[in-house]
């Protein structure tokens, strides 16, 4: 096994873990998930056989090179895309051989997103567009979490500007409004300080932290920046489509070095 | 060069999107070619075809035309019968025919004349003078044998082998013939045209010779000839060279399709127009797709001028592609149509002319209307800032800035157009002029529209949306933001729409009220259900044993005679007729503006409207009716507005016969008796009237039905004009529809990722095109009925104005229909976006 399994082994594993064996629920799971773009000659392997637990109420984070197949795991995951072959499931409910149907429905109900960039819909207010999904399942807003989410986000003053109205700082955090509000089971989020400067990744990813502590939300987040990942309980490393080891309670430094030996 | 090779490059990786900028431009040059052709197969169809002069005739001589007055008893004068031997032995004359013509009634075997105008013609059938030839059937030879034209036939369902009975005059006998050939008559001049040879036509009432046909012997000239035979019947007549006479009928048809053409012109030209607009506001958004691309081009280099020069390149090769297919088009349409009109009609022979100088016209002007549309959304694509490629911008509309400025705009204009209505409204002429007001003030309320549009079109569309709230969720709430963000390409699109609607709503007031006013007239002249009038006017009238054998059926129930005679007060003279209202209640229920018709009766006078303004008599004042040295005075009773049964001056009967003694009876008015219908009555009319060919029976349903007829095609054309711009404009939603589905695949994308279904992708383009359709549908209507209205009463056209709510209600519904079926490719095709187009940037 790899070394950045020893690494982990050294140190102390989340306080659900018992003799280093993490015990906690499953929110989503890949068991042997490959993933082909294109045939014959031009075919690329996006993912290669990954198996994958994603732990309820976690704060996970997904890092590799670029073209390591991150966003391919993710989409996968996220019922936004299909697997070539393998398995993944979510909240006990298997994806493959779903409609498209009930895959929406799935993504509706039960899946939070927060993309880099275009994450709202221009012609919506900030308030709209956080109540988008609640709108679309027909279902109407919890007003003490929508207001607690809100104040939480400091959109309070910004419900009724369109997103054209809003920062890249704000339009961020209007979309992890969106995310939280229907109290998916997991929320992914794809890079989603890339567009930010540090002031303002760095207050988003505070929030996404304490929606897991405080709320126990599971996230799983794509990130390409060592700091972004140490807000998370866990990294999952990931090389030429394959697991290629993880870290619990990442620091920048050990982040940055498991990459190293990455590129390496 | 290079602004060439980038178009190209453009062009080549998105060709659709070329065809689609144009394809408003296709509609309208379809229609634009499609004018031309047929104006000039019209005209071609004209000169090859039928003069009304033999081919072989060089000399023409045309009775004179009795000058006003003459007619009276004597019948009009003809050209003396021995002229044409005269003639013959003129040098250089070949041979001579006589045309002679004659009024006839005509009546199927044992029944009442034919209301129709009918006449009989003679002709040889034979021979370079003859002016019919036979289509089916062989040529009428012995006395008794006549032929019919090929329309005539057909009007009256009749063939080869039947027998009709024609009677000359009032007082001459019933002549029953065999119908032994259906003929091919001049161009427009066969409708009720019986055809003999010379005796039979003469022994039919053809009495008088009204031309002369004149051949010359080869090599001489047609003028000189024309110069002997002139001074030969001077005074009979006028002689003409045939060639010229040919040239005269000709342009006097080609004028005619001139008039056609430049009608057509007006509406090519409105169709252009609305193109234009759709090309502008097309441009407008593949110019904002093109945002970041062009930012991008100015970053590394390239001037302003050069991005303008490659967008109006693009659009100039758009419009080329789209003119020269809408040219193809009108040519294949062409095709198809004179297929189609060769099957029914064998005259005239219609060929397809095509002119190619016209067809490049026409596609030029495609290329000028589409580069023109193009250059204002070119300059302001150009202004791009080169930062621009840096950021994300996502697609809104600039200018929004202007809205004071559009107000004002708008007011001013709104101002001129109301002062311009109110002008022609004051004046109410019905003139030229007032007709110029009314139209400047069309122009203007819609160039006062086009200012506020943006402004006005946010608000109903807003309006729209609260309406059917309750209908869609998430799709009408998108569709409504989507609408409300683009608030000028929104405009541009709902007002061609608005404007294509507008016309068809004033077409359908017109016909609407067109209708209402015939029915009120028919009803006005024919009150009764069964009309008997005589077969010639200048005829001994109705016999006073037809009306009492009238009176006394069981079927009738009202029945009255009525007589009727010219006469005056002072100078101004009309028909004054002897009706005992009381007889026929259903007279008194016409239209009255003073007085009452129930006062009529002896010493008592009714004016019609016209004449009682000329007289300046009002009810209860007196006049005097003098009718050669006879006089009576009487009293105004009333004054009304249908003069079709009560003439100029509605008498009592022994009043007007105290005027004219030896007045006829000229109409029956029958209705049905309480247990009896109208078919009833009908039967035992025609069986009591059976072989009478002295008289007519008319019923007021058979001219409503006639009027029918002409009315719904002439309805057709008017919608298939103005449709062209409906057409238009719904091109044009399909077409910004289908470019925004390309714009919106990120927002699409979104969505579905976010749980919208694709259906409800769907559904929100198909809301898109309900909302533009709502609104074009309300401001269209609205303007088109006000316009409407207000044409009809300035120009006073018709004496009702009726609004066809129910089919202003069909064509709303009509138009949010077909922007559905325009969508309903966007829509699929947005439905077809992945989640993952979300996350794709570019
Ligand atoms: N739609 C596609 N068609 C073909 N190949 C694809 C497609 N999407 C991704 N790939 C390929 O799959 C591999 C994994 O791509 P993926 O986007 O998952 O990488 P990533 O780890 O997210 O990279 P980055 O950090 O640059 O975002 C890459 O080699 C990429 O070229
Ligand atoms: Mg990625």
């Amino acid at each position: 096994m790899s070394s950045e399994q020893r690494l982990d082994a050294a140190r102390p594993a989340p306080s659900s873990t018992v003799a280093g064996v993490p015990t906690a629920r499953v929110a989503a799971r890949t068991v042997d998930l490959a993933k082909v773009y294109g045939r014959g000659e031009a075919a690329v392997r996006a993912l290669d056989g990954v198996t994958l637990d994603i732990h309820a109420g976690r704060f996970t984070a997904v890092m590799g090179p670029s073209g390591s197949g991150k966003s391919t795991l993710m989409h996968c995951l996220a019922g936004l895309d299909d697997a070539t072959s393998g398995q993944v499931s979510l909240g006990g409910t298997e994806l493959t051989g779903l409609s498209d149907r009930e895959l929406t429905k799935l993504r509706r109900d039960r899946v939070g997103f927060v993309f880099q960039a275009f994450n709202l819909l221009p012609q919506l207010t900030a308030q709209e567009n956080i109540t988008l999904p609640l709108e679309l399942a027909g279902r109407q807003p919890d007003s003490g979490w929508l207001a607690e989410i809100v104040t939480v986000l400091g959109l309070a003053q910004r419900l009724r500007h369109r997103p054209a109205e809003l920062s890249g700082g704000q339009q961020q955090r209007v979309a992890v409004a969106r995310a939280l509000v229907t109290r998916p089971d997991v929320v992914f989020a794809d890079e989603p300080t890339g567009n930010l400067d540090s002031r303002s990744g760095n207050e988003l990813l505070g929030f996404l932290r304490s929606s897991v502590q405080d709320y126990g939300q599971t996230i799983v987040m794509v990130t390409h920046d060592p700091v972004a990942a140490s807000y998370a309980d866990r990294v999952v490393l990931l090389a030429d489509g394959q697991l290629a080891g993880e870290i619990y309670r990442p620091t920048p430094d050990s982040v940055l070095d498991a990459l190293k030996r990455l590129g390496a | 060069m290079t602004v060439f090779r980038s178009v190209l490059a453009e062009v080549r990786q998105r060709p659709a999107r070329l065809l689609l900028t144009g394809l408003a431009v296709l509609v309208a040059t379809a229609f634009a070619a499609g004018t031309l052709l047929f104006t000039d197969t019209l005209r071609a169809t004209v000169r090859d075809g039928v003069s009304g002069v033999p081919e072989g005739a060089a000399v023409v001589v045309d009775a004179r035309h009795p000058a006003a007055g003459e007619t009276a008893e004597g019948g009009p004068e003809g050209l003396d019968p021995a002229l044409a031997t005269r003639v013959a032995e003129l040098p250089g004359v070949a041979d001579t025919r006589a045309v002679r013509e004659g009024p006839v009634a005509l009546a199927r075997t044992g029944g009442t004349a034919d209301p129709g105008y009918w006449r009989v013609v003679s002709d040889s059938f034979q021979g370079s003078l003859s002016s019919y030839q036979i289509l089916r059937g062989s040529a009428p030879s012995g006395p008794g044998e006549v032929a019919l034209t090929r329309e005539a036939a057909d009007r009256l369902g009749l063939g080869v082998g039947d027998r009709v009975v024609l009677r000359p005059g009032a007082d001459a006998a019933d002549r029953e013939v065999t119908v032994t050939a259906l003929t091919l008559g001049p161009f427009l001049e066969g409708s009720g045209t019986v055809v003999a040879p010379d005796d039979t036509a003469a022994e039919l009432g053809a009495r008088s010779v009204s031309r002369l046909l004149v051949a010359a012997q080869p090599g001489v000239a047609p003028a000189e000839l024309t110069k002997h035979v002139a001074n030969l019947v001077s005074g009979q007549g006028k002689a003409h060279d045939a060639g010229q006479l040919r040239q005269e009928r000709l342009a006097e048809h080609v004028r005619s399709f001139d008039q056609v053409l430049v009608l057509l012109s007006i509406f090519t030209g409105m169709a252009m127009v609305s193109a234009a607009i759709v090309v502008a506001a097309t441009f407008r958004i593949v110019v904002a797709q093109r945002r970041r691309q062009t930012a991008l081009l100015r970053c590394v280099g390239a001037g302003r001028g050069q991005v303008v020069a490659s967008l109006l390149a693009e659009a100039a090769l758009s419009g080329l592609v789209a003119g020269v297919l809408g040219a193809v088009l009108a040519w294949l349409l062409g095709q198809g149509t004179v297929a189609l009109v060769r099957n029914w009609l064998d005259q005239p022979q219609l060929h397809l002319q095509v002119s190619l100088g016209g067809l490049v016209l026409c596609v030029g002007l495609a290329v000028l209307v589409t580069v023109l549309a193009a250059v204002l959304p070119a300059v302001s694509g150009s202004r791009v800032p080169p930062v621009a490629a840096l950021g994300a911008a996502p697609t809104v509309d600039v200018g929004q800035g202007v809205t004071r400025l559009r107000w004002v705009l708008a007011g001013l204009l709104a101002t001129g157009s109301g002062g311009l209505a109110a002008l022609a409204l004051a004046t109410s002429r019905g003139d030229l002029p007032t007709l110029t007001a009314v139209a400047c003030s069309g122009m203007l309320a819609f160039g006062a529209l086009a200012a506020a549009a943006p402004i006005i079109l946010s608000r109903l569309a807003r309006l729209l949306a609260w309406l059917v709230q309750d209908l869609g969720k998430i799709p009408l709430r998108v569709a409504v933001g989507n609408v409300l963000r683009m608030p000028r390409r929104t405009a541009a699109t709902t007002l061609v729409l608005a404007l294509g609607v507008a016309m068809v709503s004033a077409v359908l007031v017109g016909v609407s009220s067109a209708r209402a006013s015939v029915d009120e007239q028919l009803a006005g002249s024919r009150p009764a259900a069964l009309v008997i009038s005589p077969a010639f006017p200048d005829g001994p009238g109705i016999a006073p044993e037809v009306v009492s054998e009238l009176r006394a059926l069981p079927a009738a129930g009202y029945v009255t005679a009525s007589t009727e005679t010219r006469a005056g007060v002072g100078d101004v003279r009309g028909l004054a007729r002897g009706t005992e209202l009381s007889e026929f209640p259903p007279l008194r229920r016409g239209v009255v503006y003073e007085g009452a018709l129930t006062d009529l009766g002896p010493g008592r006078v009714g004016l019609y409207k016209d004449v009682a303004e000329r007289l300046g008599k009002h009810a209860g004042d007196q006049l005097t009716l003098h009718k050669d040295g006879r006089r009576v005075t009487l009293t105004v009773a009333a004054v009304y507005r249908n003069a079709g049964s009560l003439g100029s001056f509605a008498l009592n009967p022994t009043d007007l016969a105290a005027l004219d003694p030896s007045a006829r009876v000229t109409r029956v008015l029958l209705d049905p008796a309480p247990n009896h219908d109208r078919n009833q009555l009908r039967a035992a009319v025609d069986r009591a009237l059976a072989g009478n060919t002295n008289v007519v029976v008319q019923a007021p349903g058979d001219e409503r039905a006639a009027f029918e007829e002409i009315s719904r095609v002439a309805t057709l054309i008017a919608l298939g004009l103005v449709g062209i711009t409906v057409l238009v404009a719904v091109v044009g939603v399909g077409t910004t529809l289908s470019l925004s589905v390309v714009e919106r695949t990120q927002e699409s994308g979104l969505l579905r990722a976010l749980g919208l279904q694709r259906a409800g992708v769907a559904a929100a383009l198909a809301w898109e095109a309900v909302l533009f359709g709502g609104s074009a549908a309300v401001l269209g209507i609205t303007a088109g009925t006000g316009y409407g209205v207000l044409t009809l009463t300035a120009m006073s056209v018709f004496e009702v104005i009726a609004i066809p709510y129910e089919q202003l209600v069909v064509v709303a519904l009509g138009l949010v229909a077909l922007l559905l079926v325009a969508s309903a490719g966007p829509a699929r095709r947005a439905s077809r976006t992945t989640p993952l187009q979300a996350l794709a940037t570019e």
